[in-house]
């Protein structure tokens, strides 16, 4: 069995990690491009979202590296994400890649795993392994998704500061490479630890006051830095600290009811936002609207809802948005993420953004400064 | 006076406007509809809008703000689900509250929260729409009751061979002749989401232009609902969509049944369900020789013409078809 799987942003670390520990193969799609984009343009169906064609492209390009078994997540609506399988299945058999489907189907990463326990392909390891060793490797697996998150944190915290432009990402990229090749628990915090000291160790202008940004949305699309054209990099590169709401482990924490205790739990975000949407639409719609009115209550300066193009349920949070901008007083940017957005085009209107919440900062500081004298 | 309720001409409309009107008009409410849609009514809609979605759903704020300074309550329920099992597209879910946030000097909303999903919920929820107008539970039941009746009168008459559009034209007390059945005519089937398929606005007429080339319509509301039940079990998902379930279970049951001479999928631009379940009909379709199979995928650009044109080669080809054999 080589089993593959679609990205998401580093989703690849977390299954990689998994499947090394317990001595497996894995074939794994090079990382999203605009090659496996083209591709998922070709083949998907033309106004899909973007989640869809990325994926696909990942496939087509796996199937080519002789992968025969694929492993997707799945759910039961109303988002689109459930039903992705058939007509992916539709799509590669008419191009001539026969493979075997493990969708799971079930968003719940522990639930999932379980299933795929059971399922026949991966009985033959069964002599070999134990209970014990899936807990293990799932554990390592883990571990490793929580360190590519903390640098990640951390370079979020970092890159608004950083005197030379670019020795951030630069670092972030290193040390996402060392903690990839990382084989066992004691490395990885070797590595990870080397990682953060290099990081704190970037030369900074510390008396810079950046702008606060919080980033939501659909979630394949801001954890996929190459789907949301590196919008992190670059709100970062034009002096802002960026925040962003769901990341890899909490939507699995949430998944599994762990994340109640949390300071920004996804539970808190939707309850936030009952006053607005008395229902649970679907997805993450929720929760965007949520968030946008914590963090404007914890004092921050923008916020950007990422999209995909067509999402059905971020068009109602978009739409929500509107009325939570002005009740919060809060510039809200929602970003459509289709197959035809350009870098330029979306750093335009970055820097637009970042712009007015410059000068709205000014004027907030200007009357506070009035009133103190 | 009688409180004055609107209820727009979009979106479920076309599935539910007899049971919603009788219950509404049993309960001593004026039922107000909103005028057919009209380009003057549907840009209405498009300034108010925000961000970029379906054909329907823009529509849908144009008959709002048409019905605005009429009425005393709007009649948007909230359709989460509507059968077992199914869920609607998260657009019905939100709609309510997209309509208060972007258009906040509306009328009070009725934005009845219908999950068939829970149980219990279904009751609730219809005293829940009819105790504005009448707090005595037993006499909001009453009227359901009487509604639902009327609406399974509306149901048998589709079933009976005409479309929603003419069915609710029965319902309002209008005569409606029943199309011709003449021999040797085309079958034609129409598949789609029915706030797309019966819009005259967004469908430009599809129905009548049709029947002009001859054509005898068949529609998904005609298929009983275990056929339809029994075609979608073939697949190895089960479709969540009652919409979406619908239009491939009947398109299924048409490639299959002999009458059939052609099959028209009608979608949307940007409608979420349909762009992906498109590719299982187109699928199911290709390998189909005999009949004759075509999607249109819509929008607010698509000209008559365009229309024609398509439609006109399209009854050729079947024609074409048939003469060979």
């Amino acid at each position: 069995m080589k089993a593959t799987f679609p990205h998401m942003g580093r989703m690849d670390i977390f299954i990689k990690g998994i499947v090394k520990a317990l001595g497996m193969e894995a074939v794994v799609p090079p990382t999203s491009s605009k090659k496996a984009l083209n591709l998922g343009v070709k083949y998907a169906p033309e106004f899909v979202c973007l989640p869809f064609k990325l994926m696909l492209g990942n496939l087509i390009e796996a199937f080519e590296r002789g992968a025969d078994t694929v492993i997707m997540v799945s759910d039961r609506g109303p988002c689109r994400l459930g039903l992705y399988g058939l007509p992916m299945q539709i799509i590669l058999k008419n191009l001539g890649y026969e493979a075997n489907w493990l969708i799971l189907n079930t968003p719940h990463a522990l639930h999932g795993l379980f299933q795929l326990g059971i399922e026949k392909e991966v009985v033959k390891y069964r002599d070999k392994l134990t209970f014990v060793d899936g807990l293990l490797a799932f554990h390592f697996g883990w571990k490793k998704m929580l360190a590519i998150e903390e640098i990640e944190r951390l370079s979020l915290k970092i890159r608004p500061y950083e005197i030379n432009k670019g020795d951030t990402t630069k670092g972030l990229y290193q040390g996402m490479e060392a903690i990839e090749s990382a084989d066992n628990l004691y490395d990885l915090k070797k590595a990870k630890d080397a990682v953060i000291k290099d990081l704190r160790s970037i030369p900074q202008d510390r008396n810079r006051r950046p702008l606060k940004i919080a980033i939501a949305g659909e979630i394949f699309v801001v954890l996929d830095s190459f789907a949301n054209l590196d919008i992190e990099k670059k709100l970062g590169e034009l002096g802002c600290e960026v925040d962003r709401t769901i990341w890899f482990s909490t939507h699995i924490l949430h998944h599994v009811g762990l994340d109640k205790f949390m300071r920004r739990s996804k539970g808190k975000a939707v309850r936030a936002a009952r006053p607005y949407l008395k229902h649970p639409v679907g997805a993450e719609c929720n929760a965007t609207v949520g968030y946008a009115i914590l963090y404007a209550e914890e004092g921050y300066d923008g916020f950007i809802h990422l999209m995909p193009f067509t999402c059905m349920p971020e068009f109602v949070a978009g739409g929500v948005l509107t009325r939570v901008s002005k009740d919060y007083n809060i510039p809200i940017f929602t970003v459509e993420l289709e197959e035809h957005s350009s870098q330029t085009h979306l750093m335009t209107r970055l820097e637009a953004f970042v712009d007015l919440l410059k000068r709205k900062r000014q004027k907030r500081q200007g009357l506070e400064g009035s009133r103190g004298d | 006076m009688a409180i004055k309720v609107g209820i727009p001409r979009a979106l479920l409309y076309y599935r539910f406007y007899p049971l919603w009107k009788t219950f509404f008009t049993e309960l001593g409410a004026e039922v107000i509809v909103s005028e057919p849609t009209t380009q003057e009514i549907f840009k209405k809609g498009l300034k108010k809008f925000v961000g970029d979605t379906c054909l329907p759903i823009k529509m849908v704020f144009g008959h709002v703000i048409t019905l605005a300074d009429k009425v005393d309550y709007l009649f948007i329920p909230r359709l989460v689900s509507i059968e077992r099992d199914t869920c609607l597209c998260p657009h019905f879910a939100g709609l309510p509250d997209v309509l208060c946030a972007i258009m906040p000097d509306l009328p009070p909303i009725l934005d009845i929260h219908f999950n068939v999903r829970k149980k219990g919920a279904t009751m609730k929820s219809i005293y829940e729409a009819g105790k504005r107008f009448n707090k005595n539970p037993f006499k909001v039941y009453r009227a359901y009751q009487k509604a639902q009746r009327e609406y399974e009168k509306f149901l048998k008459r589709i079933k009976d061979g005409i479309t929603p559009q003419e069915a609710i034209k029965i319902f309002d007390g209008e005569e409606v002749s029943p199309p011709e059945k003449k021999k040797g005519g085309l079958n034609i089937a129409l598949i789609g989401n029915p706030y797309t398929v019966y819009d005259s606005f967004s469908s430009l007429d599809i129905i009548q232009r049709l029947r002009k080339l001859g054509a005898r319509i068949y529609t998904s509301e005609m298929i009983p609902d275990e056929i339809i039940e029994e075609k979608v079990r073939t697949l190895s998902k089960k479709i969540y969509w009652s919409f979406g379930k619908e239009t491939v279970g009947s398109a299924f049951h048409f490639l299959d049944s002999p009458e059939i001479d052609g099959l028209i999928y009608i979608i949307s631009f940007e409608c979420g369900p349909d762009s992906l379940l498109k590719e299982i009909v187109d699928d199911k379709a290709r390998k189909n020789k005999r009949v004759a199979y075509m999607s249109l995928v819509i929008d607010e650009h698509t000209g008559e013409t365009g229309m024609d044109t398509r439609l006109d080669a399209f009854i050729e080809m079947i024609k074409r078809r048939r003469a060979k054999k």
